[in-house]
C-alpha cells in the first residue's frame, strides 16, 4: 500500500430516521455498518480502520462496543467527536488512513439516538411499575449486573429514543502501483 | 416458588436444575451471553441457543474492594470455564479472600436472591460457589 490521492467510496447505507425504541445505538450502528459493508462487496475481514462518531456518550467507546457485535478483527478503533461534524470527521478521519496507504479499506459509521439533547429533554414518559423487575438491555437484566455478575468497565446508559440514525460508509484506495494495474470506477448510487 | 424471574436472560431457572444458556454461531461454534447483531469472529448471524455446563474451574479471579452502593465488598470477580466456555461471574459461598480462592479450583453454578419487588418477584442472581 501506498499514498494515494485516489480514494473511493465502495458502499454506503444509513437507516431510517425514527423513535427506533426497541434498537439501542450498537443496533442501529450494526444495521448501518453490515448494510454498507454488503453495498461494498466486503465484510469486517477486509476492513483495516473503523472510525465510530458518537457524541451523546462519546466516552462510551461505540466502535469497539460495535465491533464485538459485528466483527472483532483487531484493527484499530477511532472514536470520534467533534459537535455537530462528528460524522463527517468520522469520515475524514477513515479517508486519510486510506489516502496515506495504511489501509486498503476504512468502515465509518456515524450513530446517534437524540432523547434528552437540548430542546427533545423537556417531559418524558412517566414509567409505569418503576418498583417491579423488568427485563432490560442486552442482557435481559433486571437489576444492574456489575458487582453481581463480575465486573465490567460501565458502559454509558442508552437513552430512550426520540430520534435516531446511523450512517456507515466503506472508502477504499485504488492502487497504483506497477504490480496491479487495476482500475476502481465509483458507481453512483 | 410464587413468581421468580432471573437477573439475566442467560440464567434459566429450570426447577431445581438452573443452569445458563448461550448463543452460539452457527457457523462456527462462537459462544455469547448477550443479544446478538452478529457473530464477533466470522460474521454469520445465525445463532442457536445452547445449554451451558454448570460446573467448572476458576481460570482467573480478582478480589473487588470497591464497587456501586449496594454492592457487598469484598467479593470475587472471576473467570470460570465451564467445558470451554468462559463465564464471567462472582464466586459465592466461599470467604472473599486470598486464602480461599485460586486459580483452578473446581466450582459448580449456584443461585441466590437479588430480592423481591413490590408484586413478590424474586429476582434470582447466579455465581460460583467451591465444590467439595
Amino acid at each position: 500500500m501506498s499514498a494515494s490521492d485516489e480514494v473511493w467510496i465502495l458502499g454506503i447505507q444509513m437507516t431510517k430516521f425514527g423513535k427506533h425504541p426497541d434498537l439501542d445505538t450498537v443496533d442501529l450502528a450494526a444495521r448501518a455498518t453490515t448494510g454498507a459493508l454488503s453495498d461494498a462487496g466486503v465484510t469486517m475481514a477486509d476492513i483495516g480502520v473503523l472510525t465510530a462518531g458518537n457524541l451523546m456518550n462519546a466516552s462510551a467507546s461505540i466502535g469497539q462496543q460495535l465491533q464485538k457485535q459485528i466483527g472483532q478483527t483487531g484493527i484499530p478503533v477511532y472514536n470520534v467527536a467533534n459537535a455537530c461534524a462528528t460524522g463527517a470527521t468520522a469520515l475524514r478521519t477513515a479517508i486519510m488512513a486510506v489516502k496515506a496507504g495504511e489501509v486498503d479499506y476504512g468502515l465509518a459509521v456515524g450513530v446517534e439516538k437524540l432523547s434528552g439533547a437540548g430542546l427533545l429533554g423537556g417531559g418524558g414518559t412517566k414509567k409505569k411499575d418503576a418498583d417491579t423487575w423488568t427485563p432490560a438491555g442486552r442482557y435481559g437484566a433486571v437489576a444492574p449486573i456489575d458487582g453481581r455478575i463480575g465486573t465490567e468497565t460501565c458502559p454509558a446508559s442508552l437513552p430512550r429514543s426520540a430520534r435516531s440514525m446511523a450512517t456507515s460508509t466503506v472508502a477504499r484506495a485504488s492502487s497504483c502501483s506497477p504490480r496491479s494495474a487495476k482500475k476502481t470506477t465509483l458507481i453512483p448510487p | 416458588m410464587a413468581g421468580q424471574i432471573p437477573l439475566v436472560d442467560y440464567l434459566v431457572l429450570d426447577g431445581d436444575e438452573p443452569h445458563l444458556v448461550a448463543q452460539e454461531c452457527t457457523n462456527c461454534g462462537a459462544r455469547f451471553f448477550d443479544r446478538r447483531n452478529a457473530c464477533a469472529n466470522c460474521f454469520a448471524t445465525d445463532f442457536k441457543t445452547v445449554p451451558i455446563a454448570t460446573e467448572g474451574t476458576v481460570r482467573a479471579f480478582t478480589i473487588v474492594a470497591f464497587a456501586a452502593p449496594g454492592i457487598p465488598t469484598p467479593f470475587v470477580a472471576a473467570v470460570v470455564d465451564c467445558g470451554g466456555t468462559q463465564v464471567r461471574a462472582n464466586l459465592v459461598n466461599v470467604e472473599p479472600d486470598a486464602e480461599h480462592v485460586h486459580d483452578g479450583m473446581k466450582v459448580r453454578l449456584a443461585t441466590q436472591s437479588i430480592g423481591t419487588d413490590s408484586e413478590g418477584t424474586e429476582a434470582i442472581g447466579f455465581g460460583f460457589e467451591p465444590v467439595g
